[in-house]
């Protein structure tokens, strides 16, 4: 056999070895270093013989230097520290020193390793566990049984569960019972066959207390790709779920009273598509509501606007935010017309971007027929009143002709004459109740009958119109009150005379006066005890006089030549200006003519 | 057609201006009898500026007129001019309501 042995010198080995070996003395100065020392610290062999190993150590740690060599000198030590090169850089050591006999001098031998990788990968790995153990998420990690081996502090205060009471545990101890059966075992299969998983837990406290986790599990392998744990991350998203509950709750009911609307509402994008609509609205249509999704309401429902500036996306690009207007439509259900109100709003999406319409549909086919109904009830009215008044006539003494044009079907105007052969007094007068509508138009009925009464009473005009305002007071409404001109043409005397109450101006077209003729007197109904003035002038064949309400003699006031034309011309005039576009009142007049 | 309002020691100014037709006299007619009904009895209007009322006008006047002396208090018109003084004059409102220059 031979031997196992190589022939060198001892001093060989010290030099060829990897790690420094330093003989240092008692006081701590260095005797001798190796080749690794001087590559290490930086210093030649001769910089480092004589050198004290304090010159070698960092501020911070020299101070244990004496404590550390008596250690080494007593039993030996082993220690780490840190150690200064020549360019002034720190190196992390382990020491491991201890006393011997060498030359005859009791000294300390020192074998010291940098260990800087060691102690870079001790960083790391302390950095990564701290990453784990201060994680805002739940980190759980089980072996391949599924047995939990170490859970972090953010789990510890989730769940309410200590370390001792989940480390063996499986991590169904947190199951709620509210998740299928499938779920847990499709995770189990996921990650036993090296996937990742991901879900959402609804798991339980240690206190009972329900909470949701989004959890991503994944397998956990060595170097080789084998499984050897798995590791589930976990983050508390109970408020979200809450947050996402209360949202669908609000939907649904948000869904439920535009559902709930009698109205048809839908909302449309900007090229008129339905983007949704409640079954008021598919009703409408004929069709339900996951049919018209997508259809252009343009093409249900034609407006007539499209392509004016009254088509409604042009009002609202425009700038109009809110606005109306009606539309004829036929039912789907029973093909008759119907009348729509139709609204339009804005929409806008959640970023405050406009994106289309809101429109909503009324159906007021009730309401217009309601109020055709009563339109025509007030023509048939009008009708009436106007079957009340006389007509023109053509009489021994005279011609009379009338004008009534009711500004709005019914009239507050009222007229009316009489002849009384007996006494040979044509007497008429012209009334004009202020106020407009049925009520008004009803009102001058009352004066129709109190001015025939006056027509048969002995009473001078003035005393007439005396009579007749003090009769009138308690048939008047609140408020109201009316304007009349009264006169009486004598034939006996052959003179006309005239009062005024209210209506204080006529025309003459006369020898004795040309043009207009005015005479003060107040109003019908707004004093209990009123005075009238009466005047008079003669009349000969030919004159013409023209009584009309102030409807239509402020439509004449700055054109008098009806008083230059001809009787039947006149009336022609007075007729057409009635109707003039001009004219905001009932225009009525009674034309007479000496024949 | 303007109708400016102030209230001064609890009297009523009315200051209007302008044609006074059927809608406008409405609108008058509900903003006085606010006044009348939080209790104001004076009032004073001024018709300077007015060129033009019709019966609806007139009616304005003498319905806040009646309520006004209702109420113990009364309505003076003042600023009359043109055809409106000479409506009120044919008409003897002069003798309705206190008139003032």
């Amino acid at each position: 056999m031979e031997e196992a042995s190589i022939h060198c010198r001892d001093t060989d080995i010290a030099e060829a070895a990897r790690d420094i070996i330093l003989v240092v003395d008692l006081e701590g100065k260095i005797l001798k270093a190796n080749e690794a020392a001087s590559l290490v610290y930086g210093y030649t062999r001769e910089e480092l013989i004589g050198m004290s190993i304090f010159n070698l150590r960092t501020p911070e740690t020299a101070q244990q230097v004496y404590a550390q060599m008596q250690q080494a000198n007593s039993e030996g030590t082993t220690f780490e520290t840190w150690h200064r090169r020549k360019d002034g850089k720190a190196i992390p050591v382990e020491v491991s020193s201890k006393r011997a006999l060498i030359g005859n001098k009791i000294v300390l031998l020192s074998t010291i390793r940098d260990i800087s990788s060691r102690v870079n990968r001790d960083a790391e790995l302390r950095k990564l566990s701290a990453a784990v153990e201060q994680s805002p998420v739940s980190v759980v990690i089980t072996d391949l049984k599924g047995s939990i081996e170490y859970v972090n502090p953010k789990f510890i205060e989730v769940t309410g569960y200590t370390l001792t009471e989940v480390i063996g545990q499986n991590p169904r101890i947190l199951k709620s019972g509210f998740q299928p059966p499938e779920m847990y075992q499709e995770l189990w299969n996921t990650i036993t066959s090296g996937r990742e998983w991901r879900g959402e837990f609804h798991n339980k406290k240690k206190n009972g207390e329900l909470f949701w986790e989004m959890a991503s599990i994944s397998p956990i392998r060595t170097a080789t790709g084998e499984i050897t744990h798995f590791i589930a991350v976990k983050e508390d998203i109970t408020e979200r779920k809450k947050a996402d509950e209360a949202l669908l709750q609000a939907h649904a009911e948000l869904s439920q009273i535009i559902e709930s609307a009698g109205d048809g509402i839908c909302v449309v994008d900007l090229e008129a598509r339905i983007i949704r609509a409640n079954s008021a609205f598919a009703a409408m249509c004929g069709a339900p509501v996951e049919q018209l999704v997508g259809e252009k309401t343009c093409e249900l429902f034609p407006c007539g606007f499209c392509e004016t500036p009254n088509c409604s996306f042009v009002r609202m690009l425009q700038g109009e935010s809110r606005f109306e207007f009606d539309q004829e439509v036929i039912d789907a259900a029973t093909g008759k017309k119907r009348h729509w109100l139709v609204s339009i709003s804005r929409f806008y999406d959640a970023a405050g971007e406009l994106t289309g319409m809101v429109k909503k549909y009324k159906d007021i086919t009730e309401r217009i027929r309601m109020q055709e109904a009563m339109q025509r009830d007030l023509q048939l009215a009008g009708k009436i009143q106007r079957g009340f008044l006389p007509c023109k006539a053509n009489l021994e003494t005279v011609i009379v002709d009338t004008v009534y044009e009711p500004y709005h079907h019914v009239s507050g105007d009222v007229f009316d004459y009489a002849w009384d052969g007996r006494r040979r007094i044509f007497a008429g007068y012209v009334a004009d109740m202020m106020g407009h509508g049925v009520g008004t138009a009803l009102q001058t009925s009352a004066l129709r009958v109190l001015f025939r009464q006056a027509f048969e009473k002995a009473l001078s005009p003035k005393s007439k119109l005396a009579w007749i305002n003090r009769a009138a007071m308690p048939y008047f409404a609140e408020d109201t009150f009316a304007a009349a001109i009264y006169f009486e043409l004598d034939f006996a005397r052959n003179s006309l005379t005239y009062s005024a109450a209210g209506i204080n101006y006529f025309l003459a077209s006369a020898d004795a006066r040309h043009g207009v003729v005015s005479i003060p007197g107040p109003f019908l109904g707004i004093a209990d005890q009123e005075d009238y003035e009466e005047h008079w002038f003669s009349f000969r064949a030919g004159d013409s006089f023209y009584f009309m309400s102030d409807g239509l003699f402020d439509l004449l006031r700055s054109d008098m030549q009806v008083n230059s034309l001809v009787f039947q011309e006149a009336c022609g005039f007075l007729r057409m200006m009635a109707k003039s576009s001009m004219r905001r009142d009932d225009a009525s007049a009674l034309c007479i003519h000496i024949k | 057609m303007k109708q400016e309002f102030n209230v001064i020691n609890g009297q009523v100014n009315v200051g209007l201006a302008g044609s006074l037709y059927v809608e406008e006299a409405a609108i008058l007619r509900e903003r006085l009898l606010e006044y009348i009904h939080s209790g104001h009895r004076d009032f004073v209007v001024d018709m300077k500026g007015v060129d033009y009322i019709d019966s609806s006008g007139l009616g304005v006047l003498v319905a806040i007129q009646k309520r006004a002396l209702q109420n113990g208090g009364r309505v003076i018109i003042k600023g009359l001019q043109g055809t409106v003084k000479e409506l009120f004059e044919m008409t003897r409102l002069t003798k309705v309501f206190d008139i003032q220059a």
